[in-house]
């Protein structure tokens, strides 16, 4: 085999991204065509290919599709709509109510100076080839800076919406929390007939000292695009982190959430939830840095697998030496349903400091048949007992979520997917 | 106390490796290197016959073609495989019915390992098959283990003797083209054991084999092969120490385990070959493949292992559990200390139905040592019912020292249930403090609460190795911490 005549698998596809005026452009470009497009022997993308989503060909976004928006969350919320990832003003809510806080699309503010310091600092490119992707030709995404001690009044609801099929989406949002702000952040992914389109996502969070960041991640997507996601997270001095992931449906996702805890007494939470029937194929990829002593972490993923859906899932917590007094704990839970359902964890623990107390815990099952006895003895119907029983098997998880409209909302749609189950 | 501690710690971390000696016996060797006709001159000096040697020159080939693997959690030099020999046996092979016979630097050197054939044979009843570098010297209780049709011989012999089993199972567990250390055993494998129990047989005496890396700059390939028939039992022991050595020696063995139908196979280690020096210099590098079948229904194998040595431990003991109802166990201790790196774990592939498994790993890191557990529990499709249970401990002692846990989990069945737990953490000063408030001084106390953390493994161990496992966990730990 020889690689002259080799046909690099990407050549579809990066021509796509020539052009793009956004920092870093052209280096990432160029990035871009060195680095191998994954395999299932790439440790990282060990269990989720990828390969064929270079087989096809992409058209760039369209930004002035008409969209009908779906009714809105029945809580109040500022309302940001990027239509196939491009901002659409017109679709949002006034974004200028919260003195001190920039809401806008980041195009607009790439020439200013915290974009200037933060941008692609929190996301490298290293060896990842959708990240360099990304880096060469963003779409467009969402900023936000938040001011020295400023709240957001009600939450943001972010609506990624995508139209058609085809497309090559590359949203980019940059977070910035300057010390003790407090924002929080509803993102929720809206795509049907958009099956063949790739959506890849960057968002890089910068969280000062003693500011607090919550993000909520929805993703139903029937017939969706593929979603490769990367939420890259710093957290200064007694910050705080907290992202709560849902995926009830879609075709291929893959959530990465990378953080480092570069503060001391910083905190990071990661809750996932995903139930996945049909062929989904669900892939969160989490990565969390204790760089600097007295961190805390706490990661708890739980998802149930029916029909012939794949669950991934691989959490690294990494001690760095010197990173003393760490507490870091992880666990993945899953439930299988159906023969050809399948799941693949891998929760890793990376030590080199000793005053530590990490730990780990998974498990793979199904529902508990002494539970479901319990419940049919008492004339509950076996269909009802065992929404019964998923439904408290996600509840820890959903307890976590302290934004208590958000979790009954959520609550809901988990049990309109578990009736489906 | 913070002092003691202190003072503790540095002891471990400054603890000399007792057995370091070198016996002084006359040995054959072949060439530096390795080529087509190093594998040639094992062969011939083993004498072995023609189909032995194409498979040999087979691996050879088939090893050639293959990179050696990076992805543990452990760095070191570039190996030179042209540097090193291949092949290094005693000269003089004795032939002895008694210890007396024997040469008398080879029974010093049991002495000081503190593991007298003499000892042995009368107090514990232990069949000893002496590997010393590559030859087997001596075997004992051949007798009284030939009466019930046990075949136990070193494996140049079972070439000789066995060709149809030899045949039938080398190689059916790891094949030559699992990976590269494999296929480098397969070529170039001095010699080994082999053991195989008859139908319904139980054996009644722990099998043992204890081998040491003797000639400078040698690699040591052994082959172990072992069947246990229908309802046959065995349990068989391993144990090792080498002398300190400059150069880095490189250990790649093989060994398979069949389990035929109602079979069960205990396989127990205590590994102490010499880390290297407070520097990193010397040791050993262990890349060992070691596997074992399930083939028959209702069959058990049982991993049971104390690593404290070598420089580098590259080690997966694992079980694929074919036959329906099958078992698999895997308790480890490993101890790194210095600037030893062990990456170690198990595999427990789960084809059949109602298998189950059990994997109980404690890992112990004390000064730059790196400790990683690596395992994989993989339920296939077919393994209805299958049942496993993880639980992997790492225990920190000092802060310069690394523990990691990467484990795989992979399952296809819906009836499966799997459990991982792991933690990591250091000695509690809370615990110290309670021992020494007790009267109990910060030594044994920490002792004891490593004594106790291993403890579930030690327990699996047979009774007379626990003794040994536990009086080396003492070198490289006691003396110092436990």
């Amino acid at each position: 085999m020889s690689t002259a005549t080799a046909i690099d698998p990407k050549a579809n596809l990066l021509p796509l991204l020539e052009g793009s005026t956004w920092p870093n452009a052209t280096e990432a470009l160029a990035l871009a065509h060195t680095l191998p497009v994954p395999s299932t022997r790439t440790e990282a993308w060990k269990y989720t290919r990828v390969a064929k989503l270079f087989n096809q060909p992409y058209a760039a976004p369209k930004g002035d599709a008409t969209v009908t928006l779906p009714a809105r969350l029945p809580f109040d919320t500022t309302r940001v709509v990027f239509v196939n990832g491009h901002f659409r003003a017109d679709l949002s809510d006034d974004l200028k109510a919260d003195k001190g806080i920039v809401i806008d699309s980041l195009k607009q503010h790439l020439a200013h100076g915290p974009v200037k310091a933060h941008y692609g600092q929190v996301a490298p490119i290293g060896d990842r080839l959708f990240t360099a992707m990304n880096t060469a030709a963003p779409t467009d995404g969402l900023i936000i800076l938040a001011t020295k001690g400023t709240k957001t009044s009600k939450p943001l609801h972010v609506l990624h919406i995508t139209t058609d099929g085809g497309q090559l989406i590359q949203p980019r949002d940059l977070f910035m929390l300057h010390e003790g702000a407090e924002v929080e952040v509803i993102i929720e992914h809206i795509g049907t007939d958009a099956s063949s389109s790739l959506v890849n996502g960057i968002r890089e969070s910068v969280i000062g000292e003693g500011a607090n960041l919550t993000i909520h991640l929805l993703q139903i997507e029937a017939n969706g695009p593929v979603h490769i996601g990367l939420d890259g997270v710093t957290i200064g001095t007694k910050g705080r982190f907290s992202i709560d992931t849902t995926t009830l449906n879609g075709s291929l996702v893959r959530n990465e959430v990378n953080v480092a805890l570069a503060g001391p007494e910083a905190h990071a939470e990661l809750n996932g939830v995903y139930v996945l029937n049909g062929t989904t194929h669900c892939d969160n990829h989490t990565y969390i840095g204790h760089d600097v002593p007295d961190c805390t972490s706490d990661e708890l993923y739980k998802g149930i697998i029916a029909e012939k859906g794949t669950g991934v899932f691989n959490g690294k917590v990494y001690v760095k030496q010197d990173a003393q007094r760490t507490r870091a704990y992880q666990s993945n839970a899953n439930i299988l349903q159906g023969d050809d359902a399948r799941i693949f964890t891998k929760p890793e623990l990376e030590i080199y400091a000793d005053d530590v107390k990490c730990s780990h815990g998974c498990t793979i099952g199904r529902l508990d048949e002494k539970g479901l006895f319990y419940l049919r003895s008492r004339g509950v119907s076996e269909a009802e007992a065992r929404k019964m029983l998923s439904h408290a098997f996600m509840t820890d998880v959903l307890e976590r979520i302290t934004n208590e409209e958000w979790r009954k909302h959520l609550a809901s749609l988990i049990d309109a997917k578990l009736e489906t189950l | 106390m913070a002092q003691d501690t202190d003072d503790i710690l540095r002891e471990v971390t400054e603890k000399e490796y007792a057995y370091g000696f070198v016996t002084d016996i006359e040995s054959e060797k072949a060439a530096k290197g390795l080529n087509e006709d190093i594998v040639r001159f094992i062969s011939a000096k083993k004498n072995e016959p023609e189909w032995m040697l194409e498979w040999r020159l087979e691996a050879y080939r088939i090893w050639l073609k293959m990179e050696e693997p990076h992805w543990a959690h452990v760095h070191y030099p570039k190996i030179d495989y042209q540097n090193a020999y291949y092949y290094s046996a005693p000269k003089k092979k004795p032939q002895l019915n008694s210890l007396d016979e024997a040469d008398p630097e080879l029974v010093k050197t049991f002495e000081k390992l503190g593991i007298s054939l003499e000892e042995q044979k009368r107090l514990v009843g232990v069949a000893v098959d002496v590997v010393f570098d590559s030859v087997s010297v001596k075997t004992t209780f051949q007798a009284a283990l030939k009466e019930k049709g046990i075949i136990f011989c070193s494996f140049s012999e079972a070439v000789h003797n066995h060709p149809d089993l030899i045949k039938k199972y080398l190689g059916s567990v790891v094949p030559r083209t699992d990976n590269y250390f494999a296929a480098l055993n397969s070529a170039v494998f001095s010699d080994g054991s082999f053991c195989y129990i008859p139908p319904g047989v139980r054996c009644p005496m722990e099998l043992s084999t204890y081998f040491r890396i003797n000639e400078a700059m040698t690699g040591q390939f052994e082959r172990t092969l072992l069947i246990a028939d229908e309802g046959a039992y065995v349990s068989y022991l391993e144990g090792c120490t080498a002398p300190i050595r400059d150069e880095h020696q490189l250990h790649a063995a093989v060994v398979e385990l069949v389990a035929l139908k109602d079979a069960e196979i205990k396989y127990s280690t205590v590994q102490n070959w010499y880390p290297g020096d407070k520097e990193g210099k010397g040791g050993i590098y262990n890349f060992v493949t070691k596997r074992g079948i399930c083939l028959g229904d209702r069959s058990k194998i049982s991993w049971t292992q104390v690593e404290t040595g070598s420089a580098i431990t590259w080690k997966y003991p694992s079980c694929v559990l074919k036959g329906d109802y099958s078992t698999g166990e895997f308790y480890s201790v490993a101890v790194t200390n210095n600037r030893q790196q062990a990456d170690t774990g198990t595999k427990m592939v789960h084809i059949g139905k109602g298998t189950k498994s059990t994997i109980v790993s404690k890992g112990i890191s004390a000064g730059l040592s790196n400790n990683s557990y690596r395992g994989l529990v993989k339920i296939g499709k077919g393994a209805k019912g299958a049942r496993n249970f993880s639980q992997c401990d790492s225990l920190l002692l000092g802060d310069r020292c690394g523990a990691h846990t990467f484990p795989y989990i992979e399952s296809e069945n819906p009836t499966a249930m799997v459990e991982h737990e792991a933690t990591t953490s250091k000695i509690g000063e809370d615990q110290i403090f309670y021992l020494n408030q007790r009267g109990i001084e910060t030594e044994k106390a920490v002792s004891l609460i490593v004594n106790g953390y291993c403890k579930e493994v030690l327990n699996q161990l047979p009774m007379e190795f626990a003794v040994e496992a536990q009086k080396l966990l003492a070198v490289s730990l006691e003396g110092s911490v436990g």
